[in-house]
């Protein structure tokens, strides 16, 4: 009888090993130091240089890929922009770009999303994907101290069907990096502990620096990230172009590990 | 006894600061003053109070008058960093009545002496509530103090419509081969003719101070001309004469 290439492993063992490895993870990660809520480019850059400080870092994701907007430039077009500095972040990350005008790189984007998804996961990061932020958990003084979550399928059922309660996870801190949804944040304005601005209008020149030096702490717990900086502080869109995703990212880092006296 | 105070709230070269007191002097033989405008602020305080009513009339919607009415820390710690940091101006967007009033109010001497041309000479970027029910940006702001925004003659006058037309197709290789070849037809922030543009608009806060008069002139070869595209303010604000009507 000719030798088989694979091991002989019945239904019942994948079963219990992708249970096992799912729960243990889960089990642990109920409590953590940050929780990302978005693993576009600003969450994934933000997760893997507090990972790499050995902080415990889970991103959670509505979708089941992750990335966010990195896969795709402008118009559906697979080819992603950075003004400089961001060129940095990519290059460290061993991804490939050209410059096309002073100052404007371009890189592959399926390139340059799966080294940074790559990257956070060596750098230590864990990940619930497929899964929706559905409220905030908050302690004295509206502190944040962690987030709900439900499966994201259970949005997409009937409304007879979706009495399916969320869990709920603690954290030292939240980092909202959802984009221009800011969803993290509008939990805090639906109670009325916040109010955000709104994003404006395109102004590719002026944004990007803004939306770096506004990334911080919004709220006790709460630290601001990426597109939802603008939304927040009523900053200019960007379009597509992606270096203060970045470095907004290794701000946020940079200002959760203060938060924590982590050097 | 009359006399003209320039406040400098960006980063230019004594030569330049010279030239333009010479140019304000050639206009009246009178006292000139020029200060940084960080040497207005005198503490702490004085800096903080600054910073939030900074962050407080920052324009966050083009299309909504309201201003930022919730001011985060890092709002003020923003405005603080870019008071006095020369090298770098603020990204923001500001009310430019707003910013005079709150001039006015922290000091009063001299921002509220009509015998004083006060013009504060900055790279912040200052907009005013419209007619139309929107903000537009300004290059000069007339009034006590006058507002003369070095952005705002780059960005507020529109460069020549094909400009907008390859930005908008989004013809990045075009759009620099564009502005390589038309540079003469638009400003750039150190750009040579700068100077001579500058001095029109100080020609502008100095008729509206004497005549006491903020209406623009209707013929486009002359100073007071409300130039709304780049090419317009390289005729009339660079040649900086004025028309028979004003002269």
């Amino acid at each position: 009888m000719a030798e088989k290439i694979f091991s002989q492993v019945g239904e019942s063992e994948v079963t219990r090993a992708i249970v096992k490895s799912f729960l243990e993870q889960f089990y642990s990660f109920a409590t953590t130091d940050v929780i990302i809520v978005g693993a576009g480019p600003s969450g994934l850059i933000a997760g893997r240089e507090l990972a790499k400080k050995s902080v415990k870092v889970l991103i959670v994701e509505r979708n089941n890929y992750l990335g966010g907007g990195f896969w795709i430039g402008g118009y559906l077009m697979n080819k992603v922009t950075v003004r400089s500095p961001g060129e940095k972040v990519l290059q460290e990350l061993g991804v490939p770009c050209v410059e096309h005008v002073k100052g404007l790189w371009v890189a592959d984007g399926p390139h340059a999303c799966s080294k940074l998804i790559a990257s956070a996961c060596d750098a230590g990061v864990k990940f619930a994907n497929m899964t929706m932020f559905d409220d905030l958990v908050l302690r004295e003084g509206n502190r944040v101290a962690g987030v709900v979550i439900n499966w994201t399928p259970v949005s997409a059922l009937p409304r007879e069907i979706t009495c399916v309660d969320p869990v709920a996870l603690e954290s030292k801190l939240v980092i909202d990096c959802t984009g221009h949804d800011a969803c993290v944040v509008r939990k805090l304005q639906e109670r009325g502990i916040i109010k955000m601005k709104g994003f404006g209008a395109m102004w590719v020149e002026m944004s990007e620096d803004l939306v770096v030096e506004h990334t911080s702490e919004v709220h006790p717990g709460l630290i601001v990230a990426g597109m939802s900086v603008s939304t927040v502080f009523g900053l200019p869109r960007m379009g597509p172009t992606f270096g203060s995703m970045l470095l907004s990212g290794l701000k946020a880092a940079q200002v959760a590990l203060e938060k924590l006296n982590i050097k | 006894m009359n006399s003209i105070h320039l406040f400098v709230d960006c980063l230019i070269t004594q030569q330049e600061i010279q030239e333009y007191c010479a140019f304000l002097y050639e206009l009246l033989e009178t006292e000139i003053t020029v200060s940084a405008f960080a040497e207005l602020i005198e503490n702490e305080d004085a800096l903080l109070r600054l910073a939030r009513t900074l962050a407080e009339i920052r324009v966050t919607q083009l299309d909504n008058q309201e201003l930022n009415t919730t001011v985060f820390p890092v709002e003020i710690e923003y405005e603080k960093n870019h008071l006095f940091n020369s090298q770098k101006s603020s990204q923001c967007l500001y009310s430019g009545y707003e910013y005079q009033n709150i001039l006015r109010k922290e000091w009063p001497f001299p921002f509220t002496q009509k015998k004083i041309l006060s013009i504060v000479l900055t790279d912040r970027r200052f907009l005013t509530w419209e007619t139309d029910c929107r903000y537009h940006l300004r290059t000069v702001i007339l009034g006590y103090p006058c507002i003369l925004s070095r952005v705002g003659i780059v960005e507020a006058p529109a460069k020549p419509k094909e400009y907008y037309l390859l930005k908008h197709i989004g013809a990045s290789i075009e759009l620099q081969n564009w502005l390589s070849a038309n540079r003469h037809r638009y400003l750039e922030l150190e750009d040579t003719r700068m100077k001579e543009v500058i001095k029109g608009y100080l020609f502008q806060c100095f008729y509206f101070w004497i005549h006491h008069d903020n209406e623009f002139c209707d013929n486009s070869n002359c100073v007071l001309y409300n130039s709304h595209w780049q090419e317009e303010v390289l005729n009339a604000q660079f040649n900086h004469h004025l028309c028979p009507k004003h002269t």
